[in-house]
């Protein structure tokens, strides 16, 4: 998990996309809850995926719509919460 | 102003009186008595009862200058904003029998809906122009555009159906409005649960009085309106004067979001699924951040886990916590308010009939029993009954229950026991149904989706029982589709919360020594394919699975 890329790749294979839907299409500034992307099954998949795979912690406090707004914002987030600058 | 609405006596909400009681003459009651108090809140607005009574006003007599006549139906597919409070009591002002949907559905799914329950006309908002649009020409026979026009508030009309293609009124009492939420049906197409003013109102009313609701009270929705818990929220406020304060859709998925907002909008009444609870003591910080100015709550719609239950009730004190159940067809019928010393150990009842709905349990034979039995339900709360492909189909029986008076009944489907002092306990279905977040599926109508897809040749819906993934809704298919293309194909035509937690491709289906599908076998199974077959990491491991 090295950059916000990284991060719109993780968020893209939790999404269940439909048919003619391009996964590759998120981008970081995807609205992602305006457009009805996540629910609230793929958020928790995300942040056990982050959790898992990257060993990020998201705290429970930052698992708000405000940091799923678009991938950028859940990176910000993720930076924050690991004291500035990720590995 | 061209108001049909009947005169509502002033008095406090009281069941009794919902014999009479049009939904959108509740919010002109208010109006009345308590002109200046806040009616309704979203983000960045309010509204008080007199100004939403206006605009209430004005838009239905715009809808009928727009050629809505009383008794037509009409669909209101919109993200959860005053202005779609305000489009759904307007509809119901000027006459119309009134359909939530819910912007987050496939378009597919949306225009089966329009189609089976008969709508001709859909109000959306901006935002929702869009997809209402492709619903709109989904449900036309044409599939042609829908004539638009637009209306106040930021809200557009699409015409579905026009003048002899609009199907006849439908009997009294819903000739004159009525109200359209829909349920999952075995066929693939949501059937529309047809219901009265009145058996909302009465619904509405007994929860106002039950609960104490006044004008100073602030009842939290945040379910989405299609859903039947939501008719507390704005009809019981507008039965009470109380202000009805709507939750942005984005929070819904948030727990943690959820408990803030409960603070900061200082809501006083609030009702729920047990999933939400579970999720906002569990994630949400509720133990923590408890909303000082709760004084009622309730649930109701799936089972709560017993130890969290205690836990709620430990950390509510002296607030009210209640338990409801009743299936869309009979609003909620039977309350229980939690014992505050209530332990997990205990079994939890469904408690008794609501003021004028008579609870009964009929053994195989249609027969008062002690033991266990079907569920049956009558009085002023029952529905009216199914719509498909735009007609009503009324499937209530004749039950004879043990004071031996024979009524009409809503035969649930639910298998319960009922003791002699009239309290209700739940044992399970009798049919293909299960219960996800509160909400319905018939495991026939995800099957009947997959069955349509033209890569899958033949199928089983099961729920899985037993084991880690007890609970989840696997497909068995054979198919050469993967498991990624299968869902995508679904994604088209399910809502989210229908979609399957796996699809297993098979050779073939185990059948029964009478040559049916074995889901029983397939429910238990604990095989599991090769996490070969899913290289895109669709599956979903154990552990990050749903809570």
């Amino acid at each position: 998990m090295n950059s916000v890329e990284d991060l719109c790749a993780l968020i893209s294979s939790k999404i269940t996309w439909g048919r003619g839907e391009d996964p590759q299409s998120l981008t970081p500034d995807t609205p992602l809850l305006e457009l009805g992307l996540l629910d609230s099954l793929a958020i928790m998949d995300i942040v056990a995926a982050l959790e898992k795979d990257a060993g990020i912690a998201l705290p429970e406090t930052e698992i708000v719509a405000a940091n799923f707004r678009t991938p950028k914002a859940l990176w910000v987030a993720i930076e924050d919460a690991s004291g500035g600058g990720r590995k | 102003m061209t108001t049909t609405t009947a005169p509502l006596t002033e008095h406090a909400p009281d069941p009794g009186l919902s014999a009479t009681v049009r939904l959108d003459a509740l919010l002109a009651r208010s109006a009345r008595l308590h002109p200046d108090r806040p009616a309704l809140s979203g983000p960045g607005e309010e509204w008080t009862y007199a100004e939403l009574d206006r605009a209430v006003d004005a838009l239905a007599a715009e809808l009928t200058a727009a050629g809505l006549t009383p008794g037509e139906r009409v669909g209101v597919y919109a993200p959860k904003t005053p202005a779609t409070v305000i489009a759904l009591y307007a509809a119901l002002r000027a006459g119309a029998v009134v359909a939530p949907l819910d912007v987050a559905d496939p378009p597919a799914r949306t225009a089966r809906m329009v189609r089976n329950a008969g709508i001709s006309l859909l109000l959306t908002t901006d935002r929702a122009l869009a997809g209402c649009r492709q619903a709109a020409a989904l449900a036309r026979e044409d599939g042609g555009a829908a004539p638009e026009g637009q209306l106040e508030h930021g809200l557009n009309r699409l015409r579905v159906l026009e003048g002899t293609d609009r199907p006849a009124p439908l009997p009294a009492p819903t000739d004159r409005g009525g109200y359209i939420l829909f349920t999952s049906g075995s066929t693939g197409w949501p059937k529309g649960v047809l219901l009265s003013h009145t058996n909302v109102a009465h619904y509405a009313l007994w929860a106002a009085a039950e609960f104490g609701l006044t004008e100073h009270d602030r009842i939290g929705s945040q379910a989405a309106l299609t859903f039947d818990l939501t008719t507390f929220d704005l009809y019981s406020a507008a039965a009470a004067g109380a202000c009805v304060v709507l939750m942005p859709d984005v929070l819904r998925a948030f727990p943690r979001d959820v408990v803030n907002w409960l603070n900061e909008q200082r809501v006083t009444a609030f009702m729920a699924v047990p999933s939400l609870y579970h999720a906002m003591l569990q994630q949400g910080g509720f133990a923590q951040d408890l909303p000082p100015t709760l004084r009622v709550a309730a649930f109701g719609g799936e089972p709560f886990a017993p130890v969290l239950l205690q836990e709620y009730l430990r950390l509510l004190g002296d607030v009210p916590f209640y338990n409801l159940y009743g299936p869309t067809e009979t609003n909620a019928c039977t309350y229980f308010r939690m014992p505050t010393d209530w332990t997990a150990d205990q079994e939890l009842t469904i408690g008794r009939g609501i003021g004028g709905v008579l609870i009964e349990v009929l053994d195989a034979d249609g027969r008062p029993t002690d033991g266990e039995g079907e569920i049956h339900i009558a009085g002023p709360t029952v529905f009216q009954g199914y719509l498909r492909d735009g007609e009503l189909t009324d499937p209530t029986v004749t039950a004879t229950f043990r004071d031996g008076v024979a009524r009409r009944a809503y035969a649930s489907g639910d298998i319960g026991r009922i003791t002699p002092d009239g309290r209700v306990f739940l044992r399970g279905r009798r049919d293909s149904q299960v219960k996800r977040r509160g909400h319905r599926i018939d495991l026939l109508d995800v099957e009947s989706a997959v069955l349509e897809l033209p890569a899958v040749s033949t199928a089983a819906v099961v729920a899985k029982d037993g084991g880690p993934h007890s609970g989840e809704i696997w497909v068995y298919a054979r198919t050469d589709a993967s498991e990624r293309e299968v869902l995508a194909e679904l994604r088209a035509v399910l809502p989210k919360r229908m979609l399957p937690d796996r699809i297993v491709p098979v050779a073939d289906l185990p059948t029964t020594t009478s040559g049916k599908v074995d889901r029983r076998a397939l429910s238990t199974l604990t095989d599991t394919p090769a996490t070969g077959t899913d290289p895109a990491g669709t599956t979903r491991t154990p552990e990050e699975n749903r809570t």
